[in-house]
Formats: structure tokens, sequence, C-alpha cells
């Protein structure tokens, strides 16, 4: 890791957005935070990178950018992963724009969730604007642990946690950042995930959301991230007893593996989408303890069969929704508007449904046979369908 | 240490278990108090019918009489690496088992578990995790994942993990890592065990376990309980 500081003069700015970011801590990619610098014409940047020795290039894509904009009175402080310098030239000016726009952009009608960042995922399902982050990035509260492993920080290490009204109830929520080290759990963002949920508890409020995107434990703080899973498991249980609802979204890139594979279970409901896969070890895990016989990571189609958002609506184990925003938020205000109960007789229910499920399926080796034994006509079809013919057969 | 041996030294004949497809299930006495025991052995990995087992269990104690005392004795290899596993939802078999568990909990039961050979990965969060103290024989092998395989994922070279490990906690594997990180309350004998649980019992119950608060007097994670804190007050 290498650590560069440069002072450009330059004309002051009116900016007044401070403590936004642009970009992400991710290989070739790179973070930027804005803060307020106390020199009025004068712009102060740090840059911490993984690649040390560049420091005359740094100097010289900064003094490019400068040169164009106005930004005395602006402290910049860059997280890098390795980003070239048609990168961080694109970043650095992302950032001064949107610093500089009075554009909210709070229209996510088109979107598409599964490209949205983690911050925009809440701000695309919230009612407008009304998302306030807990701890966020300009808090600079980052793992302590990667520095050792020479590996880049993030400003919020990778969780974005909040309080928000959905439909006009209050909620609070909590999403995971896929493009950071795969969404993986750490003592920090594992204790970000913790505290909102036991903040809900003490404020009792009306429901938690937590948008999970994540392959589980980020090994990089193995025992420290497994530990946090169980205590945020402690937490959502908590919130159970206090019967308020627990509701998770897997629609995103990386799905729910590892602990939080185990995580989205333990939720009152989640909603997934096609493209959603979840499970405990994923394929590639299983290729290589088990060999490619036992599971081939690379059919992309047997992956989906095996953990993917339909077979898992399929099996009662998910709500499913259709890859629209507008649906996905849909199906959440009618999961919030369900009552919760987490008592003996549901869980006798549960467990009566999970040993069903193991004496029907002795002989199910894909989804297909599952799919089959459900009683759904034509299963091998099932992957090819549409959303909303899929949606008309699940009823 | 085998799992016969260990039942032996603690309860002698006070005991009366089974063990099927490596789930030990079963009820002991000592100091005229009763304890139902479960748990895995062998250093089986922990699958869809076992999880269902261990839940089966627990739920049928909670209906008997739901203040019982419950003991788990953690030996696994892990979560079942199985593509029938996961293509029936081992993650929801895992929940299911981390729910009953702290259903009982909350239904006044007394649950305590015990590594006495290896905790890996899933299977740990899935069984010994959710007790309300969890104990370590100083043979327990606890980790998410041995270091060779964690090179291999995170292309660290593995010297560099091993040289890592003297001075870190945070992913070396080994039960002295765990206590330090709050997790483990304490390393014990096997003869000091049962005494440290009716000590235990005497206490009244935690609703929420205090690892956190443990971790951070350990020095074992300084970050956690202070994040937590901060955002339960924000």
């Amino acid at each position: 890791m290498e650590k560069l500081q440069y002072n450009f003069s330059s004309k002051t700015n009116k900016l007044s957005k401070f403590g936004i970011t642009a970009g992400v801590v991710n290989s070739g990619n790179l973070e930027i935070l804005l803060e307020k610098h106390d020199k009025v014409d004068e712009f102060f940047i740090e840059v911490n990178t993984t690649v040390p020795g560049f420091a005359a290039v740094w100097q010289a894509v900064i003094g490019d950018f400068v040169a164009k904009y106005a930004v005395g009175a602006c402290k910049f402080t860059i997280n890098d992963c390795g980003a070239t310098p048609a990168i961080v030239s694109l970043r650095l000016r992302q950032l001064y724009e949107l610093a500089a726009s009075d554009n909210q952009n709070n229209d996510y009608t088109n979107s598409r969730y599964l490209e949205l960042n983690a911050r925009e995922r809440i701000n695309a399902l919230v009612d407008g604007g009304c998302f306030t982050e807990i701890m966020p990035a300009s808090n600079k509260i980052v793992s302590p642990h990667l520095g050792q492993l020479d590996l880049p920080v993030e400003f919020d290490d990778g969780a974005i946690i909040g309080t928000a009204k959905i439909a006009g109830k209050p909620v609070y929520i909590a999403s995971q950042n896929y493009a950071f080290m795969g969404g993986a759990v750490g003592e920090v963002n594992g204790a970000k995930l913790s505290g909102i949920c036991l903040k809900a508890l003490k404020d009792k409020v009306s429901a938690m959301v937590f948008l999970l995107d994540s392959g589980g434990v980020r090994l990089h703080e193995a025992n420290a991230g497994e530990i946090a899973i169980s205590e945020l498991i402690a937490a959502i249980i908590q919130l159970k007893l206090a019967s308020i609802p627990v509701i998770g979204i897997v629609a995103g890139r990386n799905g729910a593996f590892g602990g939080i594979g185990i995580v989205s279970q333990c939720l009152d409901a989640i909603i997934v989408t096609e493209n959603a896969r979840t499970s405990v070890s994923g394929p590639e895990v299983i290729e290589t303890v088990m060999g490619v016989a036992e599971y081939d990571s690379s059919d992309r189609a047997l992956v989906w069969r095996t953990c993917g958002g339909r077979h898992r609506s399929i099996m009662g184990d998910a709500f499913y929704s259709s890859k629209q925003i507008s649906d996905i938020r849909q199906k959440l205000l009618e999961l919030l508007d369900k009552p919760t109960s987490f008592n003996e007789k549901n869980l006798l229910d549960e467990y009566q449904l999970l040993e069903q499920r193991l004496i029907d399926n002795q002989n199910s080796r894909d989804g297909i046979d599952v799919w089959a034994i459900a009683g759904l006509s034509n299963p091998q079809q099932i992957p090819d369908l549409s959303d909303s013919d899929f949606m008309e057969l699940l009823k | 240490m085998k799992y016969q041996d260990l039942l032996q030294q603690l309860f002698g004949n006070e005991i009366n278990y089974s063990v099927d497809n490596n789930v030990l299930l079963g009820d002991a006495t000592f100091d005229n108090l009763q304890f139902s025991i479960c748990g895995i052995v062998d250093a089986a990995q922990l699958d869809n019918v076992m999880s269902l087992k261990l839940a089966k269990f627990i739920l049928d104690k909670v209906n008997l009489d739901p203040k019982f005392n419950l003991l788990i004795f953690i030996d696994t290899g892990g979560q079942k690496t199985s593509r029938q596993a996961e293509l029936l939802g081992l993650n929801r078999y895992f929940a299911h088992l981390i729910k009953v568990i702290h259903y009982a909990r909350a239904k006044g039961a007394r649950v305590f578990s015990l590594v006495y050979g290896s905790a890996l990965g899933g299977a740990f969060i899935a069984a010994g995790l959710n007790a309300e103290k969890v104990y370590a024989l100083a043979e327990a092998q606890i980790a998410v994942m041995w270091l060779e395989a964690m090179s291999r994922v995170t292309k660290i070279p593995l010297a560099r993990l091993e040289e890592l490990s003297k001075s870190s906690a945070i992913f070396a594997p080994g039960a002295e890592n765990f206590v330090k990180l709050g997790v483990i309350d304490k390393i014990i004998d096997p003869a000091a065990f049962l005494p440290q649980i009716i000590s235990d019992i005497g206490d009244a119950a935690p609703l929420i376990n205090h690892w956190r608060e443990l971790a951070d007097v350990r020095g074992g994670r300084t970050l956690a309980n202070k994040i937590v804190s901060q955002v339960i007050n924000a």
C-alpha cells in the first residue's frame, strides 16, 4: 500500500454535497470521497493505492483534472484498487459533477435493480428522498484488518444502513455492496448490520428490510465475519420475537451464499428474482471439494436449476418477483403488511414441510425432478418461461 | 476426543443416549440436574437430515417442558458439500435449526455448547453458535476454513497467512482465537465443564449474547462493540 498526498492551488468552489462518494473499490477501480478542506483556494487530495510506484502518473492525472475544474476548499480521498489513468479521470469528473448537480436523480422507474449499487437500490425502493444513512462513508469507519494484507478499504466497508419510509411506513434498511469484496461480511460491516437490527428493536420500528447480496463470510477476516453473522442472526431472532417483520430481497449479482444464505432463511420472508441464487456452499466450492461430476459450476443452467430464484420460489423458500423495480417494491409492500409470527406452531409447520420435502425428494437430483414432484406440468420448460408466465404457473 | 469417552467422563452411568447418522441424542443427569443432550459426532458434515433431527429433538423437548437444560456437543467438519443438499435448500434446514434453538432459549431453556472436536464453517453457525455460552476443549479445532483453502481462495500466499496467524486472531484457525474474539467463553477441561454449567445455570439467562463486549475486553475485536453501540444510539 502507498499513501500519496498533493496540494494544488485552485479557485474556490461552491460545492455543498460533502460526504458523497463516487466509484467502488474493486479490481481496476477506485472510490473517492468528497470532504470540505479548510483552505478556500487550495485543493487537497489523498490517494491510498495498492499499486505503489506511480506517484508521477497520479500527479499528472490529478493535475489535468484540477486545471479544468475549480475545486478549491475541497478534499478528495481515494481508495484505489489498481485503476488505470482513464478510470481515475472518469471518477474524478464523476464525483465533481455529482457534487455540482442539483439533480437528485430520484427516478429509478427504468432502472434495473441488478445494475444499481447498494445505496441506489435503497433509494429505488423507499419513498423518494427519505433515506437517512447511518454511519455513511464520510465517517470513514473502515476495516482494520485489510491493510495488513495489502488490500484496499472502502469507506462504508460494503454495508449501507439507515432509516427510511416505504409507502409512508417507517422501516430500517440495510444493503450489501456486492462490488466490494463480493459483499462479504467482516467485523465492521457485520457490526453495522447487527447494529441496525438492534436499533430497530429498540425503536420498535414497523419493519426491517435487508437487501442481501453477498458471498457470505469475508475470508480475510474469517473468524470475525463468521461471528458477526451469528450475532446478526441473534439480532434478527430478537426482532422476530418482538413481532417486527424482517424482510429480505435477493435480486442482486452475488445472491446470498454461505452465512448470508443461512441468514436469508432466518428472515420472515425473502423476495427473489430470476437471476437470484442462494445456497450455503456455492457451486465452485462444491465442485472443488467433490469434483466436476458432482457439480459442474460452469453449467449455468444447472446452477440456476439448483439454487436459482425460480427453484427457490417453487419450493416455497422465497417469493418471486419480476426484475422490475416497481414489482419488487410492490411485493415488498405486500410482505410488510403481512403479520408475522414466530411460535411453536409455525416452527412445527416448517419442520413438517422440510421433512416432507426430504421424503418426496429422495431421488431428486435436479431442479426439474423437484418441480415435477411439486406437481408442475412441463417442468423442463420452466427456465424458459417469461416472468409473467412463470408467476401465473406459481398461482 | 471420542464422544464415547467424553460422555463417559462427564456423566458416568447417569446417561442414556443414541447415535444415529452421526447425530447424538439423549438425556443425562449431573448433580441431580437433568440435561437433554444432542450433538454431532465423528467430525461429520452437517446435512439436511441431521439438522432436522436435531431440530425435532429440541422442539419435542420444548413441547414437553420449555424450562429444560440443553447441552450441544460439537464435532463437525462443516456443512455437507453436495449438490443435492443444496438443491433441497440446506440453508433453510440450517436456519430452521437455528430458529428452534433460539426459540427454546426464548421459552426458558438453558442452552450451552461444547466444541470437543472440530467446528468448521456454516455448521458451527447452524449448531454451536446459538447457545447462550460456548465452551471448547483445549484440543478443539475451530476454523471457518483451513489456511490452505483460504490461500487458494484469497490468492494470498500460504506463508504470508501463516506468518500473520501468529499475531492475528481475526482469520487464523484455533480455539484460542475464538476466545479472544469473544465467542468462546473459555477453554475448559472435561472435568470442569459440568460444574461450570451448573454455575452458569445459577446466573440469569442472557437474552442476547455478550460476545461483542467480551471481544472488546479481550482485545480480539476492537471495533464491533463500538460500532453496534454507535448505530443503536444514532
